[in-house]
């Protein structure tokens, strides 16, 4: 499979892969995002946003839409919801070991 | 900061500028929109800078693959910077301990100077927060023999009537007032001030409105807050503006909000209208300070010609007060920053600033150490055909890198320290109006700085290197050619030495300085005294009677708790500055007129004053309770006054005419002498010039604030609440402020003195292992170079001893040549102390020698490591090294 070569994603990849699943956005747009679906826990400053989506453009995940005239837009290309489908099905296969092996007590999640 | 992105931009591959770079600058508008600050704009820069090397690292990447899509146009210049950076940070990550060593270095250095020029700017340079500030200017009364009197409230009225120079004029007086809260009375700090103040400066109100000329007509009950007082106190109501406040049992209608740095003269929550009567005594009383904005196109000079055609026409009109009476006027940052945080700025300035230049000096050693292990290294770069600009342009790349670093963690350093500063900065250093904070100036000169290090570090290395000839390094390895790198290090060293003599020397004068202050004899008493303030209102407290009923009630209250063994009350204390002077005049010698009286310390002390503090009487008695507004006027004068007015005749029984505080304004009264008491600091305890001081019994005249002092039997600090509620007992609205003990008190006038000796000691302590690091690294080095020829000397018959003497000796050549350049600069430079000594000359031998002490004891302890390592050198392995 073509999506094997991606995964698994790098965790800021993923957070904006994510965050371009309902649709597409412009890039202030994902960085608020990321910054707030991963609780502060990712980051991204403009020269880190845009080397990544340089790189997830270039690996065909991503496309550029239209532009509002000043913004760019950007969405998931059909292999990028591929990829993000399957990454999200590993983690959560992974949860699911995880709990198996109880260990996380069901409060702690 | 756009404009700084859009150069930013330019260090990203061509390609990827052209796709996203507008992209890049509308998201980075719609987010500076939303959040701008300091950290923001950091973290923006780093994080560009890092993705445009990570970027260029992923497209050499490719192109080292063989992928050759790269577009090779418009990247040239980038690409060997980029080359000269990568092999920077290889070399760097090749040497972790060095790079962390220099790094740290470089960034106590940066962070030091940052920190310093802050306060240094705050204090000396960054324009005062009000509008057109270069127009703003302080006046004072120039009796006289004093040329910055406080300001009668009629001459500041004439002042302000009269002038032609001025736009305006404002003035301020103290205005704290009571106001009560959810944790009880508070006294909150405020001034009274004329109408015309906040429009002087420029101040706008964040809500309603500030004062008007209509205000002071009317003497409107009208309160402008701070922003702070409003937060803390009213929770941010809107609504406060236009309802009434009560302030000292008075409602007060609050007309407007400003903002909370918003602070002049003072600390101030509140400001109410100074508004004054014409009568003649308010001309005898001297309290206001006077700000005056110039008018366009008049100049200081002008201004001092157009007050003083003002100042003749007063003394024409009121001869008796104003005669020969002038005006002094300063530039109102001037006359802000005072003497003693220009010197404590300047003088720390001036000792980082040396710590840099060292730690620029061992980084230099360090590179030039490294430098002289890379030969080979370099000599193969040149010989394969690096030229030689492009090898200088390298090792300069990588001392920039470095400078980059440290200069980056030297600001993290120095936002840290800025941070800390208010709990360690002596309280009044820097004027109220200013702020110590990491701004665009700060992060300027901590750009230029690090500019500047990683250029004077790595400049002379740099060049030396790429100088050497490619024959003589590949032909004769390591030893001889180095001998230049080594002698340059030798000087280097051997500056250090002289640099950290002069900070030693002058940390060792500050240090003793401290010490006299701590050893002063300050005239008192007083290891177990709790003291507070309290101001009554008048509103509350209306005549005289009701204050001395309040100070007496309070008395028998604190007197009556366990382990009180005396308690007073007194307008000041010792050692906590001047608060009020009176004139006077010695009855029965020749009348010095009106204009030229002397003045004196005013003390309205209860009769267990002197008991309380432990000042012992000299001569007569001490005031009794048998002192009261029915029985004879007295007074006890001081050491000094006994001395300089009565030159060895009976000062008791004397009598003495002095003004007495009344609420109307100044009133002599005739006074008898009863005592001379000690003498007493009263500023500080660096008071140099022994004060003139008279006391009289509260019982006779009782003012609006007293200090209370409570001698305890144990801790006097955990008595304070029960001697706050024995006030409360008194009056439950009455709040009670600065709760300090004597020796907080005393410890506090010398706040700045200890400050000044600390910090600068600490720098000293630095420079003084930066310079031992400089001569350790120079034998240490040497000593390796020189191995082969210790081990041939030894095998000829040379001792131990004789390798360690040796060693020894060239270390102690650095040393001497040090201090003896450092003696001269030090003999130099320690006048420029002069003004902050006290008990120590400028040029102390003990202190010199001291330094020098110190200094060649731990030096030649650095020495002693490389020597011992030569001493050790085993002759037959040495000679068979290559």
């Amino acid at each position: 499979m073509v999506t094997r070569d991606h995964l698994p994603l790098k965790p800021a990849d993923f957070h904006i892969l994510l965050t371009l699943w309902d649709g597409p956005r412009h890039g202030y747009g994902i960085m608020k995002e990321v910054e707030r679906e991963s609780g502060g826990e990712v980051r991204l400053e403009i020269g880190s946003l845009y080397r990544l989506l340089g790189r997830l453009l270039s690996d065909g995940l991503l496309e550029m839409g239209e532009g509002d005239g000043r913004r760019q837009f950007y969405s998931l290309s059909r292999l990028g919801r591929k990829v993000l489908k399957a990454d999200a099905q590993r983690l959560a296969g992974l949860v699911d070991l995880v709990r198996s092996r109880k260990l996380l007590r069901e409060t702690d999640s | 900061m756009r404009a700084l992105l859009v150069h930013l931009l330019r260090l990203f591959p061509a390609g990827f500028r052209r796709t996203f770079g507008a992209d890049m600058l509308a998201t980075f508008d719609d987010r500076w929109r939303e959040a701008r600050s300091w950290r923001l704009a950091a973290r923006t820069f780093i994080d560009l800078f890092r993705s445009a090397v990570l970027l260029h690292l992923e497209a050499l990447h490719r192109t080292d693959g063989g992928n050759q899509n790269r577009s090779g146009k418009g990247d040239g210049l980038m690409i060997t910077l980029w080359q000269d950076l990568r092999f920077a940070i290889r070399m760097l990550r090749r040497g972790p301990v060095f790079a962390a060593v220099v790094i740290a270095v470089l960034a106590i250095g940066i962070g030091a100077n940052s920190a310093i020029f802050s306060l240094l700017d705050a204090a000396l340079f960054r324009p005062l927060p009000f509008a057109q500030p270069d127009q703003l200017v302080m006046l004072w009364e120039h009796p006289p023999t004093y040329a910055h009197n406080r300001v009668s409230p009629l001459n500041y009225l004439d002042w302000s009537e009269q002038n032609n120079v001025f736009e305006s004029m404002a003035a301020v007086s103290g205005g704290s007032r009571t106001l009560v809260t959810s944790n009880g009375p508070e006294r909150i700090p405020g001034q009274s001030v004329s109408a015309s103040l906040f429009d002087l400066l420029g101040i706008r109100p964040i809500v309603g409105r500030t004062f008007t000329k209509e205000d002071e007509r009317i003497r409107a009950r009208a309160v402008v807050l701070s922003e702070r007082l409003w937060t803390s106190q009213f929770g941010r109501d809107p609504r406060l503006v236009g309802s009434t406040i009560t302030l000292d049992g008075e409602l007060f209608t609050v007309i407007g909000i400003v903002p909370s740095q918003f602070q002049i003269l003072s600390t101030s929550n509140l400001w109410t209208i100074f508004a004054p009567a014409r009568k003649p005594e308010q001309r005898r009383m001297h309290y206001l300070q006077v700000i005056g904005r110039l008018k366009r196109g008049v100049n200081l000079e002008g201004a001092k010609a157009g007050m003083a055609v003002v100042a003749e026409n007063i003394a024409r009109i009121s001869p008796e007060t104003n005669k020969d009476w002038g005006v002094t006027i300063e530039p109102l940052r001037d006359a802000l920053a005072d003497r003693d945080v220009r010197v404590t700025s300047l003088v720390l300035a001036g000792v980082v600033g040396f710590v840099l230049l060292m730690a620029c000096a061992n980084v230099a050693g360090l590179m030039l150490a490294r430098g002289a292990g890379r030969r080979r290294e370099i000599a193969v770069r040149a010989s394969l055909g690096g030229s030689q600009v492009r090898i200088f342009r390298q090792l300069l790349t990588e001392s920039a890198l470095l400078g980059l670093l440290g200069g980056i963690l030297g600001v993290a350093l120095a936002r840290l320290i800025l941070r800390a500063a208010p709990s360690f900065l002596p309280p009044g250093l820097l004027p109220v109006s200013v702020h110590l904070e990491l701004d665009a100036r700060v992060l300027a000169f901590a750009a230029v700085l690090t500019l500047a290090t990683g250029l004077l570090f790595g400049f002379a290395p740099a060049w030396h290197a790429a100088r050497t000839s490619i024959a003589d390094a590949l032909r004769t390895g390591d030893r001889n050619t180095t001998a230049g790198s080594v002698n340059f290090r030798a000087s280097l060293a051997t500056g250090e030495i002289a640099v950290a003599l002069v900070l030693v020397t002058g940390a060792g004068l500050l240090l003793r300085t401290l010490g006299s202050l701590n050893r002063v004899d300050a005239g008192y008493h007083a290891a177990n005294v709790l003291t507070m303030s309290v101001g009554l209102p008048l509103t509350r407290y209306p005549t005289p009677a009701d204050t001395l009923r309040f100070y007496q009630a309070v008395q028998a209250e604190i007197g009556a708790l366990p382990a009180v063994q005396n308690v007073s009350l007194s307008t000041n204390l010792p050692t906590d500055g001047w608060d009020i002077g009176q004139g006077f005049q010695i009855v029965g010698q020749p009348p010095p007129g009106d204009a030229n009286q002397p003045s004196a310390h005013y003390q309205m002390v209860s009769a267990s004053y002197f008991a309380t503090l432990g000042i012992p009487l000299l001569r007569g008695r001490a005031f009794t309770e048998r002192d009261t507004l029915a029985s004879t006027p007295v007074c006890i004068v001081n050491e000094e006054m006994a001395r300089r007015y009565f030159k060895g005749q009976e000062p008791i029984g004397a009598l003495v005419s002095v003004q007495a505080m009344t609420a109307g304004g100044p009133k002599p009264v005739v006074r008898q002498i009863v005592g001379v008491s000690h003498q007493v600091k009263v500023e500080g305890l660096s008071e140099k010039e022994n004060n003139l001081e008279i006391y009289v019994p509260i019982a006779q005249n009782s003012w609006y604030w007293a200090a209370v002092a409570v001698r305890t039997a144990n801790d006097p600090m955990s008595l304070a609440p029960a001697v706050k509620s024995a006030i409360a007992r008194v009056d439950k609205d009455q709040p009670v402020t600065r709760i300090r003990t004597m020796d907080e008190v005393a410890a506090e006038s010398i706040a700045q003195p200890r400050f000044r000796a600390q910090l600068v000691a600490a720098f000293a302590a630095l420079a003084m292992l930066l310079a031992s690091v400089g001569v350790f690294g120079v034998l240490a080095f040497s000593v390796g170079q020189r191995t082969r020829e210790f081990g041939i000397r030894m095998a000829l018959g040379a001792s131990t001893g004789d390798v360690l003497r040796l060693v020894l000796r060239s270390g102690l050549k650095i040393i001497a040549t040090g201090l003896g350049i450092g003696l001269m600069a030090t003999l130099a430079l320690t006048q420029s102390l002069q003004s902050v000594l006290f008990g120590v000359e400028p040029i102390d031998p003990l202190t010199f020698a001291a330094a020098a002490g110190t200094l060649i004891i731990v030096a030649m302890t650095a020495c002693a490591i490389p020597a011992l390592r030569a001493a050790r050198v085993d002759p037959a392995s040495a000679l068979r090294q290559e």
